[in-house]
């Protein structure tokens, strides 16, 4: 099965290895991705604005690519880019009159009415693949391996975007399952990282990223596995901060849900890109005898 | 010429303006029936009869239309000024035009009254006013506190009271809970004397346990059909002495107790029940027990083990079957497959457990069975002695009929002798088995074979049951099977079973993936091959044979070679070399749903043996049935499929024979339904119509609070000891595995019917058999006081679900001296005394986005109360309570949180909590406090949720049944919301309590005199009969 | 100094403002606070989400523009899917943040990011803090 594929602008730099790993791993899982073309920045944030449009027309623009080439769904990868694209698409949908606007406005592309349906490929995991046909071609489960699922906002929040529930998702918890890991859930699995206060606020992330890794600690995770590239940044990039202010702070490996995906499909862990991110996830990984 | 009058009544407050009312005279005028249309200002105020009959009698008016702004509250004014104006009922019509503001909805309604009017008129029949007689006699449906209230007030008044309760007792919420607010009295204190009044007053008859089904009839006049349950305990013997909760093994979830404790299955409702009667909760039949072809009971015996109780256990089996331990070794056990346990973690080992008991009896030795008496004539004999056999003579015998099994071979069992090996059934299990049934009567003739079935008919049998079995071993038919080293599992085990001599090479291949293959090749293993190879087409997942035998082969070094189908046997000099295969792959899914193996071309390969097994699949033996019985074209017996009747008369066949080769627990069950049969053949009853059928399978069964626990493990004798030796390789478990493994059962079924209470009974009162029974009961007069539920706790998904985390009746049941702690606060995940205690009001109400909009309206009150009891009992410990606002708008009750907050030291933080979750022993709240600005995070020991009171989910259907209104989220409406709060849409039905809106005890009771007072006002009038408003 | 309200507060064009641009009723809000005991940036801010929100009830705009809030916050919408209310509280923050911001107000300054910082920054950190952050 094909399916198109959005992957953003920090899935081409800073997560490679988010984006390689999963573009194997649903290619083993028998989906290929099919990257959009002339796609552009989704715009990062939805705006919330009532009168502002202008900002609505990055991501209708790359829904519009994807009507032009034929298809009518989406996978995406990135959580920013899952949630502004897909709350675009529902506006397109459903109000009529910001529709005409943003149409008429952009008179040199066909016009669009919310055709498209956006996905987060956690959903296509679960609901194309289904966890049955992902346990039967594990062959490296995860055994032994307790990783703490980390959702974060923006694939859970607000309830219309929602991939799962919206309090106490599952849908990570279920994969790592499958992967034959042991999900380690925790109370902070929803909590926000901060997100972009990074840009001027880098103390406040480091607090919050504090709460989140010990909450985790604390249940027993030895790892956390989250979708999110900025997420990722944070609980990562703050950590050697983390370590120097707290002494029995060992650090926590941080990984893409992907990467676990293609470890236990049993592919070669080079498309992990674990070189290029922070922490060290690596050697949890050679520890538990999953990677060589 | 018109003949008809409307009357249109109007004043300052009406709906409408003088422009609506004009149009609506005009529209009246314009009607042909017409006769009169005029205003009369408030005649609803200021009715004048004699004015109505002045302007008739002036108009030569036969009838008239009223109108008023509100039937609601008008409706009885105008139909007495039509009585006093001297109308009868079908010459006046009253249209309500409250809710028809809109001006053409208002003259709609007119011109149908109009019509309708003309309509009674002009109809032949004569129309009288109804005077049917009132019964005076109430119904109350529900025995909390507002409906013992009503019942009481209207039987002192001296008319009969029909009290319907769901549960087995009256009493309702408030008996779960600690002391009331604000006077803090016990409630069990104030409202036993009044359970007790009611339960003995002369004029009231308890219904419990009982549902209202259906209601029929009008007001003075109802027929009401009532359901009452099946109790299986007859409460007129019962005294509720409890002895049989005593020996009761099961114990399930108390809805009285709200999880805080469980209860027995068989159960009163609490300590001081009205009346003091138990119930046996049962839920239909375990899915264990459905799926046994033989439908043996097991959440029974599991249930008795868990208690040790393994004597009674093992008779528990042997109701149904005398193979404790031959099934408990040998079963398939489809049991296991369905098991509920395995949506938790692993299903329960029903098998092993079963061969525990067995065991346990055979090792402490078995007292000889007593001879079941022989109370019936007609002789039986029983051909074949396999597990068909044998369980059918064992259900005839114990019927009463002397039964003879006739067995070919030198000793009884079939296939349980012959086809297993030792290691894995021993024979002293078996030969105890089979003597337990020959002590119970059955004669066992072996060496004496069957060959003519109308022999034994003319040796005075009376019916026959035919279970031979499929004792032959199918052919692989390919080139060489004929070789001498080519041997038949069947028969190659047969030999190594009787204790003859086998001599085998030193390797052996077994073809064949099903359980003969493998005992064939772990036998051969046994008696010293060296290597031992299973050649099997398909892919393993595939194989027939139990997964752990497979497993065990390869562990005792059984080589496993798949995906390979022999084509050739090979030999040299007459002596077998080797056998050649295909390899196979798999292809598309054939009818039995498994991947057809297909050879590969070109794939030949050769394996080196000496000596070839050949376990490839049984057949009947064609040569050894009796000539004159029907076969299929597969060779079996053809039988019919219910009845398992043969073509001649009086002749079942079952098992085996019938089936093909099939497990041992469905020839048991052949077995059965065989003695079934046979039983009613001799009794001349149909043998279809009205056998055990279908069983009601439980549908839901909850895991709430259920902790993972891994199945108990078989232990197994050591891989060393197994060489050469035909010792049991499964060593059984232990008594304390065997009973901790028992206490995984989940109890799908509620009672297990073990019957053990049914000999702990001295009265007699249990039985098990008793079907719900139905009452029909006339009444004039009904309450509805079905009272309220909380939401349920997992509503709120950003609460993370903890047992420390409570609603507010869960921690009354903690609080509450004669509760599961007898009144010590202790939290249940450790029973810790809690010393930080947070209570969460506003749970799930004023929450329109996830919960309800409205105010729950009791929470505030019970907050402050339950805080101020906690102190009471932990004086060193902390409550918090989070609110929006206090609302205490009771007397004494802002004195009452006053006290709270300065006698006990409760912190009051004003702010919703957003997030509730378990860090270490502690439970993390996150708070604020919008008075100072704060955001709060408190770690505590317990939590308690004040969540929104709902009308109780039980009372839905009931609205339906009998027809009366209520709000979207179910609460009953009254008939006018500040006028005619008692009464409902439908006259006659009146509401008490909960059922109308949250409210408190004070209220409630009020309420319930109210309504009493409502039904005795009904019962005073000499006749009353209005209108025809049908309940349903 | 006590601070005046009137119906002209009440009605104010900023309390206008928000509400038009955020599309959420204010007074919806009954200040139960469960937005505040969620906030997960809430240990940084100088005013609770469900003060800011009762400050714009009332019109006191110059008590919402001299606090940090609405600039701390993320845009989680944990606030937005708890509020028993119904109220959207990141379209209401999003809302007083533009009404500083299209007055030419930045609340970052770009300059001021050290370059290493923008080059490890993932894209998506910087792109969302300047649309949120600046004009």
């Amino acid at each position: 099965m094909d399916l198109s594929y959005y992957p953003g602008c920090t899935l081409k730099t800073k997560a490679k290895g988010l984006e390689d790993s999963a573009v194997a791993s649903m290619d083993a899982l028998g989906i290929r991705l099919v990257e959009i073309e002339r796609w552009n920045c989704c715009g990062t944030v939805y705006s919330l604005a009532e009168d502002d449009l202008a900002h609505h027309l990055a991501p209708v623009r790359n829904l519009i690519r994807v009507k032009e080439q034929g298809s009518d769904r989406v996978g995406t990868l990135c959580s920013f880019c899952y949630h502004t694209l897909k709350r675009a698409n529902l506006l397109m949908r459903n109000d009529g009159e910001k529709r005409q606007t943003l149409n008429d406005f952009m008179e040199e592309e066909v016009d669009y009415n919310g055709e498209v349906e956006v996905v987060h490929l956690l959903e296509v995991l679960r609901d194309d693949v289904g966890w049955e046909n992902i346990a039967a071609k594990v062959r490296v489960p995860l055994q032994g391996l307790k990783v703490a699922p980390y959702y974060g906002c923006t694939l859970l929040r607000p309830q219309e975007v929602a991939i799962d529930q919206v309090e106490r998702p599952t849908i990570l918890h279920q994969l790592l399952e499958t992967l034959g890991a042991e999900a380690v859930d925790f109370p902070h699995a929803t909590e926000c990282c901060g997100s972009f206060q990074i840009v001027g606020n880098p103390d406040f992330i480091t607090q919050c990223a504090w709460e989140i890794l010990s909450s985790a600690l604390r249940r027993g995770a030895e790892a956390l596995v989250l979708t999110c590239p900025l997420c990722h940044f944070n609980l990562s990039q703050r950590q050697s901060e983390l370590m120097q202010r707290y002494s029995d702070f060992q650090g926590l490996p941080i990984l893409y849900f992907s990467q676990l995906l293609a470890i236990a499909l049993g592919i070669e862990s080079k498309v992990c890109h674990f070189e290029s991110g922070y922490g060290d996830p690596l050697s949890l990984l050679k520890s538990k005898n999953l990677v060589s | 010429m018109g003949k008809l009058g409307v009357f249109l009544c109007d004043c300052c407050f009406s709906p409408m303006g003088s422009a609506e009312v004009e149009e609506l005279l005009t529209v009246a005028r314009r009607h042909p029936d017409v006769a009169y249309a005029e205003l009369h200002p408030d005649m609803c105020l200021n009715p004048k009869p004699e004015k109505v009959a002045g302007v008739m009698k002036e108009n030569g008016l036969e009838g008239v239309v009223f109108t008023s702004c509100t039937s609601l509250l008008h409706r009885d004014t105008f139909r007495e000024l039509a009585s006093a104006a001297g109308l009868a009922p079908n010459q006046f019509e009253v249209v309500d035009l409250r809710e028809q503001i809109d001006g053409k909805r208002a003259s709609e309604r007119i011109i149908e009254a109009i019509e309708n009017l003309a309509a009674k008129l002009t109809s032949p029949q004569p129309v009288f006013r109804a005077e049917l007689p009132v019964t005076r006699k109430a119904l109350i449906i529900g025995g909390g506190v507002a409906g013992i209230q009503a019942a009481l007030d209207i039987a002192d008044a001296g008319y009969e009271v029909f009290l319907v309760e769901r549960t087995s007792s009256i009493g309702g919420h408030m008996l779960q809970y600690s002391e009331v607010f604000p006077t803090l009295d016990c409630p069990q204190c104030i409202m036993t004397p009044k359970m007790v009044e009611a339960g003995q007053h002369e004029n009231i008859k308890l219904l419990t346990y009982s549902e209202v089904e259906q209601v029929s009839g009008q007001i003075g006049n109802f027929t009401v059909r009532i359901r009452r349950k099946a109790s299986y305990v007859d409460w007129e013997k019962c005294t509720g002495c409890g002895d049989c909760a005593t020996v009761c093994p099961v114990e399930v979830y108390s809805e009285y107790e709200r999880g805080i404790a469980a209860q027995k299955a068989i159960y009163k409702l609490f300590g001081q029940a009205v009346p003091a009667v138990f119930t046996v909760e049962k839920r239909g039949t375990a899915p264990c027990r459905i799926a046994c072809p033989a439908g043996v009971n097991a959440q029974g015996y599991i249930a008795l083990i868990s208690q040790g109780k393994f004597q009674e256990a093992l008779e528990v089996v042997r109701r149904t079957m005398p193979f404790a331990g031959v099934i408990g070794r040998v079963c398939t056990h489809p049991c296991e497959t369905d098991c509920e346990r395995r949506t938790v973690d692993e299903p329960m080992s029903i098998r092993t457990l079963k061969r525990f008991i067995a065991d346990y009896e055979l090792k402490a030795g078995r007292e000889k069975a007593i001879a079941v008496e022989r109370t019936k004539k007609e002789k039986i004999a029983v051909v074949g002695s396999g597990p068909a056999g044998l369980s059918c003579a064992y259900d005839l015998v114990r019927k009463g009929y002397p039964v003879t099994v006739f067995e070919a071979m030198p000793m009884a069992g079939g296939l349980l002798r012959y086809g297993i090996p030792e290691y894995r059934l021993p024979k002293n299990v078996l030969d105890n088995e089979i003597d337990y049934v020959r002590e119970l009567g059955v004669e066992i003739r072996t060496d004496s074979p069957v060959e003519d079935l109308n022999g034994l008919f003319s040796k005075g049998y009376q019916a026959v049951f035919l279970g031979t079995g499929a004792g032959v071993s199918q052919k692989m038919g390919i080139p060489g099977e004929g070789t001498p080293e080519v041997i038949h599992a069947i028969d190659f085990l047969k030999r190594v079973n009787s204790g003859n001599e086998v001599s085998l090479g030193q390797r052996v291949a077994v073809i064949g993936g099903g359980n003969a293959a493998v005992d064939a090749a772990r036998a051969a293993k046994r008696l010293g091959t060296d290597e031992v190879t299973i050649i099997y087409r398909r892919s393993r997942e595939e194989m027939p044979a139990v997964a752990g035998e497979v497993d065990e082969a390869e562990n005792e070094g059984v080589k496993l070679h798949i995906l390979a189908a022999p084509v050739k046997v090979l030999s040299q000099n007459d002596k077998l070399t080797g056998i050649e295969c295909l390899r196979m792959e798999l292809g598309e899914p054939d009818a039995s749903g498994r991947r057809r193996p297909v050879p590969v071309k070109g794939s030949e390969f050769t394996v080196d043996v000496d000596n070839v097994i050949v376990a490839i699949g049984q057949s009947v033996d064609k040569a050894g049935l009796p000539g004159e019985i029907a076969g299929t074209e597969r060779g079996t017996v053809s039988a019919d499929p219910v009845t398992l009747e043969t073509n001649m008369a009086g002749v079942f066949a079952g098992g085996d024979v019938v089936s093909g080769p099939a497990d041992v627990i469905g020839a048991i069950a052949a077995g059965k339904e065989a003695a079934e049969s046979i039983d009613r053949y001799l009794n001349g009853v149909d043998l279809r119509e009205g056998r055990p059928g279908q069983l009601n399978k439980v549908e839901e069964v909850s895991k709430e609070g259920v902790q993972a626990k891994p199945r108990a493990a078989m232990p197994m004798l050591d891989l060393g000891q197994r060489e050469g030796s035909f010792a049991e390789v499964e060593l059984g478990l232990d008594e304390e595995t065997a009973m901790a493994e028992a206490r995984r059962c989940l109890n799908c079924a509620g009672c297990c019917e073990c019957l053990s209470c049914e000999v702990a009974c001295e009265r007699k009162a249990i039985n098990h058999e008793m079907v719900d029974s139905y009452e029909e009961l006339d009444v004039g007069a009904i309450v509805v006081a079905t009272g309220f539920e909380l939401t349920p706790k997992k509503a709120i998904t950003e609460f993370e679900p903890d047992p420390d985390i409570l609603d507010g009746i869960q921690f009354e049941r903690i609080l509450c001296p004669g509760g599961p702690t007898a009144g010590v606060v202790l939290r249940p995940s450790d029973a810790k005394t809690p010393k930080e205690v947070v209570f969460i009001s506003c749970v799930g109400s004023r929450d329109p986005e996830h919960g309800v909009p409205y105010c729950s309206r009791v929470c505030c009150m019970y907050l402050a109360k339950q805080a101020m009891l906690y102190k009471h009992a932990v004086p060193d410990g902390q409550a918090y309570i989070f609110y929006m606002d206090t609302r205490s708008t009771g007397k004494g009750y802002e004195e009452f949180v006053q006290r709270a907050v300065e006698e006990d030291g409760v912190l009051y933080l004003r702010g919703r909590v957003s997030k509730v979750f378990r860090d270490g022993d502690k439970l993390k709240v996150w708070g604020a406090d919008t008075l100072t600005g704060k955001r709060i995070e408190l770690s505590c020991d317990l939590v308690v949720l004040g969540m929104a009171m709902i009308p109780n989910p039980e009372s839905k259907e009931l609205m339906r049944i009998l027809g009366i209104n209520t709000d979207s989220h179910g609460f009953i409406n009254e008939a006018h919301y500040k006028l005619r709060p008692l009464e409902t849409n439908i006259p006659g039905i009146y509401v008490a309590g909960t059922a109308q809106g949250p409210r408190d005890i004070p209220d409630s009771v009020a309420q319930g005199s109210g309504s009493a007072s409502k039904v005795l006002t009904l019962f005073s009038t000499s006749e009353k009969m209005p209108e025809k408003v049908a309940a349903s | 100094m006590r601070i005046q309200i009137s119906s002209r507060t009440l009605h104010s064009d900023f309390v206008k403002k928000v509400a038009e641009i955020s599309g959420q009723d204010l007074l919806a809000c009954n200040q139960c606070g469960k937005c505040s005991a969620g906030c997960p940036m809430c240990f940084a801010m100088d005013l609770l989400p469900n003060q800011v929100i009762r400050l714009a009830q009332l019109g006191l705009e110059e008590d919402i523009a001299a606090s940090k809030t609405v600039w701390l916050c993320a845009s989680c919408f944990t606030c937005t899917v708890r509020c028993p209310r119904g109220v959207d509280l990141g379209r209401v923050m999003e809302a007083i943040r533009l009404i500083t911001l299209r007055k030419n107000v930045d609340y970052v300054e770009a300059s001021d990011i050290p370059r290493d910082t923008i080059g490890e920054l993932p894209q998506i950190a910087l792109v969302s803090g300047f649309r949120k952050h600046t004009a």
